[in-house]
């Protein structure tokens, strides 16, 4: 197989609805690369993800999976992916076997032993009902599906949402052990921005159906700084440092991108290091 | 498609308990008649299994999760007419062998000819294969729920028109009347339900691609 650079290539996608669209989303997720979609609800980030497996049809734009687009030979590239949504879709009265039984006949490479394997580690009963299972089993259930055909691109809309931070953490770790192939690669949309702090190397943020930044996580969290400060203070700071302000009663606070250079340049003032929420916050709510 | 059957069946199988019973209560109620009544019964249960597993996969968001999956729309699509027609044909050979059955021990009267009642299951079978014909494009294309009064609609528009002709003096000519015989209005029938049913597969397909998930 050809070595290719890009598990996932996004090009100027766009999908119209009555009351939002998709506007030109660009997005690439690198082979050996975790790529964390943020954004508040209804952004876009499931929309993205949907148009990526063409469970929506997109009015414009271009998705190339390993260099490949899917409508060329889709039953070969979708053994390589795996999609994980929130909850089963699987009958809930259906057990871990049966659902084992179906998966087997459907996808080529299934691999009986690395799904018990699986059902084992994770502690899942193989014969019980998939509706007596918690909401953390199911999302484990779900996880044991998708690394059970040796997918190389796992696609994950919110797979961590509703857990406990132990759970969390358990499937973060599943992540990073799926990554030590570094063909393999991950987009994974989520609210709990800890959970990509840890393990994205890239933050794709959407707002409005738009794609506001995709940046190196690191450079992210390391470059950009917040500057909190009073009005008199405010005036100071020059326009063209202000990446986003957010005013409130008793301080103004303000995004740069640079902090070691606009430390340099306003020593005087407070400068703090913004996590992911905090900046999206500033994208959102803030004045650009 | 193996797994996709495989999964319909499954569903099938988790409402045993269910299936068991208006099996007994079919069996009991018209096994003892001799003719055609049980295998039509039991065929119109696979129309009752069908729903229910359009049903289950609606509220599932199954067809998200499998076209997620190496499977094409046209996979999914045929599976479920399998599933629905290997109901049919098998609740049909079941209710026929009951019947048979409960004529060799004297249960049920032998008055009509064994021919005549497995001509008559067939028929009600054809008509049971027209009925999934009709679900499976309406269920894909509006939801269970919708295609619930669309299929009563087309069930009792017909009856209505069928009754207001016979209360009007109306009379239907029989095929027999242009001199067409028995065998030939057999093919005839074989013919155009395959084409319904080819048809209503393609439309199925059609809508299943065009549907966003």
């Amino acid at each position: 197989m050809s070595y290719v650079n890009n598990a996932l290539e996004i090009r100027n996608l766009s999908k119209h609805y009555e009351d939002f669209q998709l506007d030109h989303i660009n997005l690439t997720v690198p082979a050996g690369a975790i790529v964390g979609l943020i954004g508040e609800n209804g952004a876009g980030k499931s929309t993205t993800i949907k148009a990526v497996m063409n469970l929506i049809h997109k009015d414009s734009g271009d998705i190339t999976i390993y260099g490949q687009h899917l409508e060329d030979d889709p039953q070969k590239l979708k053994e390589e992916i795996s999609v994980v949504f929130d909850d089963i879709h699987f009958n809930k009265n259906f057990t871990a076997n049966e659902i084992a039984a179906i998966c087997r006949s459907i996808y080529k490479n299934w691999d009986a032993s690395r799904w018990n394997e699986l059902m084992e580690r994770f502690g899942l009963p193989i014969s019980k009902k998939v509706k007596d299972f918690s909401k953390g089993m199911r999302v484990k259930l779900n996880l044991a599906i998708a690394l059970s055909h040796h997918a190389r691109l796992l696609l994950l809309d919110e797979p961590t949402s509703g857990l406990d931070p132990v759970m969390r953490d358990d499937i973060l770790d599943m992540f990073l052990e799926f990554m030590q192939d570094e063909s393999h690669a991950i987009l994974i949309s989520s609210h709990i921005t800890s959970d990509l702090e840890k393990i994205a190397d890239y933050i794709a943020f959407i707002h409005q159906g738009r794609m506001v930044f995709c940046e190196d996580k690191d450079a992210l969290l390391y470059h950009y700084g917040v500057i909190r400060c009073g009005r008199e203070d405010f005036a100071k700071i020059a326009e063209e440092d202000r990446g986003a302000v957010r005013r409130q009663d008793y301080q103004i606070s303000v995004l740069v991108r640079d902090r070691q250079a606009a430390a340099g340049k306003y020593p005087d003032l407070v400068m703090d290091q913004p996590d992911i929420d905090e900046i999206m916050l500033f994208y959102v709510k803030g004045e650009q | 498609m193996k797994g996709l059957l495989l999964k319909d069946f499954y569903t099938v199988k988790s409402m045993w308990k269910y299936i068991l019973f208006i099996a007994i209560v079919f069996s009991l109620s018209f096994a003892g008649n001799g003719d055609g009544t049980l295998a039509a019964m039991f065929s119109f249960v696979s129309t009752i299994l069908l729903i229910n597993s359009l049903a289950q996969d609606e509220m599932d968001q199954w067809n998200q999760t499998a076209l997620t999956m190496p499977l094409t729309c046209s996979q999914i699509v045929l599976a479920k007419y399998l599933f629905a027609m290997l109901l049919c044909i098998f609740g049909t050979i079941c209710g026929l062998l009951l019947t048979l059955v409960t004529r060799l021990v004297g249960l049920g009267p032998d008055i009509m000819p064994l021919e005549m009642v497995a001509l008559s299951s067939a028929v009600s079978s054809a008509v049971i294969l027209l009925v999934i014909a009709l679900m499976v494009p309406m269920n894909l294309k509006f939801g269970v729920q919708k295609s619930r009064y669309l299929l009563l609609a087309f069930v009792v528009i017909p009856v209505l028109l069928g009754t207001l002709a016979d209360a009007s003096g109306l009379r239907i000519p029989s095929m027999m009347y242009f001199g067409v015989s028995g065998a030939g209005i057999s093919v005839m029938v074989i013919l155009a339900l395959v084409l319904i049913v080819f048809a209503s597969f393609r439309i199925s397909v059609r809508i299943m691609e065009k549907k966003e998930y």
